[in-house]
């Protein structure tokens, strides 16, 4: 309950100092809006802002789901030949040498303006925190756990299902948090470059156009819908990880 | 004879030799203890005849281990072989009663109610739906135990079962052992070092010396023995390997 105060007056001092620095300041006012003026933009453009929230938040979603079905599929494949690992982890980290969102307009050229640049884009930012937590968290059982089902000569299937990835959930789901967040990213930035519809588009326009209401509503749903991804994941992680989240609590 | 282990030897590539030239039997339905200080290769031994350190790369593994004239992996198919881990390995996933249920689980038997009924012996009825997390070490070791009784093995290998356990649950898990072995005519090893305890419950014991050999090796036929024994094989490690082991 306490922290529910502080972080509720915390963003009541924010809005304060927001409006009374732009209360006199025309010049500030013009690059950053106040909250009123933010608010009523948001009351005039509802429609608008709201449809293209729930563009941005498909496209992370799609992005977000293809990376975790892809991962998934290449660390079974890597489980049934190990070798594969060995080639794959390597390549995976050199490849976050490349700054991922400089293939914004490659993604446009190949894929077009619509949806799929985007969701390929929020795809690929996800992809390797998805796959670098699983793979840690298959690898990281313990000995005795493999030797356990060893005893009862257990099929490498069985294997893989009733014990690797169940005692790697931990690892799974910390990539899936910081993916959640990711895939929004990518997905806006993808916008950046050239949209139809969405944040990031208003994003840029609102920055071509100083239009200051446009930009503080598009990063305050922005935020909205990172944080609501995030909590999705993270309420799931509490219902699926009972077993490790109250040890966690305790340590 | 029912469990043979023929000449077997092991090391870590570029390590010392843990085990050297070891070779015993046992008979079918009996129990074999084998004692020995920290760090004579025991529970090493263990896991040889349970084929988990087969052939890998950085190590050296010679010898064979039969089972009624066959290897360990055709009772391994049956669900006829058991172990128990010195750290009990439960699943911390699982609670109590999946974790019991787990060879089941994997052989693809459909639960009954010996699961149930184990649980009760090992005195957890009121903990079935704990995770691991929230047992203590004892409770933890008699999950271990009841999971590795409950396919009423042929061949059961113990690595430290008791140590964390109490004297009053000692005493029961003891009684349950020879329950099982009587029904099942289960062989069973256990590894300790508590030689008071091998030697209550085993019928043939062996003494693993530092340098991985059979260093003494003795049947036990009557209570009265036991208690010889124990002062012998306190009396081996003391003046062999100067051990400070209180006597009675």
């Amino acid at each position: 309950m306490k922290n529910i105060i502080f972080y509720f007056l915390l963003i009541i001092s924010l809005l304060l100092i927001w409006h009374f620095a732009t209360f006199d300041n025309t010049h500030l006012k013009l690059l950053i809006s106040n909250p009123f003026d933010s608010f009523k933009y948001f009351l005039n453009e509802c429609d608008n802002i709201l449809i293209a929230t729930a563009y941005t938040g498909l496209e992370s979603v799609l992005g977000f789901l293809i990376a975790v079905i892809t991962s998934f599929v290449l660390v079974i494949i890597c489980l049934y030949n190990y070798k594969l690992f060995e080639l794959i982890l390597p390549l995976m980290i050199v490849s976050q040498v490349i700054p991922i969102i400089t293939l914004a307009p490659l993604f446009i050229i190949l894929l077009d303006i619509g949806l799929k640049s985007k969701v390929a884009m929020a795809a690929l930012m996800c992809f390797f925190p998805i796959f670098v937590n699983m793979a840690s968290g298959v690898n990281s059982v313990e000995k005795n756990y493999l030797n356990l089902f060893s005893i009862y000569n257990s099929s490498k299937t069985k294997k893989i299902f009733h014990l690797l990835f169940p005692l790697a959930t931990p690892y799974i789901f910390s990539g899936l948090k910081i993916s959640s967040t990711l895939a929004v990213i990518g997905a806006i930035v993808a916008e950046f470059n050239g949209a139809e519809l969405g944040l990031g588009k208003n994003l840029f326009l609102s920055a071509k156009r100083l239009e200051a209401e446009l930009m503080i509503n598009s990063i305050f749903f922005s935020c909205i819908l990172g944080a609501s991804f995030y909590l999705m994941i993270y309420s799931f992680e509490r219902r699926i990880g009972k077993w490790y989240i109250k040890d966690q609590k305790h340590n | 004879m029912c469990l043979i282990i023929d000449n077997i030897s092991f090391s870590y590539s570029h390590d010392r030799q843990i085990l050297n030239n070891i070779s015993f039997s046992i008979e079918r339905g009996k129990t074999l203890g084998i004692i020995g200080v920290s760090g004579t290769g025991k529970s090493t031994l263990l896991k040889i005849i349970a084929g988990f350190l087969d052939k890998k790369e950085n190590q050296n593994l010679i010898g064979r281990v039969i089972f009624d004239n066959n290897p360990i992996r055709t009772l391994k198919t049956c669900g006829k072989f058991s172990f128990m881990f010195q750290e009990s390995t439960l699943m911390p996933n699982l609670n109590v009663w999946e974790n019991v249920f787990l060879p089941f689980k994997i052989l693809s038997i459909p639960s009954n109610e010996n699961i149930n009924k184990i649980i009760g012996l090992v005195g957890l009825d009121k903990f079935k739906k704990s995770f691991p997390s929230k047992l203590s070490g004892g409770m933890k070791t008699r999950v271990a135990l009841a999971r590795s009784f409950i396919t009423n093995p042929e061949l059961l290998l113990l690595d430290e079962p008791f140590s964390s356990l109490d004297i009053g649950w000692k005493k029961r898990l003891y009684d349950e052992l020879e329950t099982l072995q009587k029904l099942n005519n289960t062989t069973i090893i256990i590894v300790s070092h508590d030689i008071e305890e091998v030697l209550k419950i085993a019928d043939k014991i062996i003494l693993i010396g530092l340098e991985g050999t059979i260093i003494y090796e003795q049947r036990i036929l009557n209570s009265i023995v036991v208690d010889q024994e124990v002062q012998f094989i306190k009396d081996i490690l003391i003046n062999d390997y100067n051990l400070n082991i209180q006597t009675n």
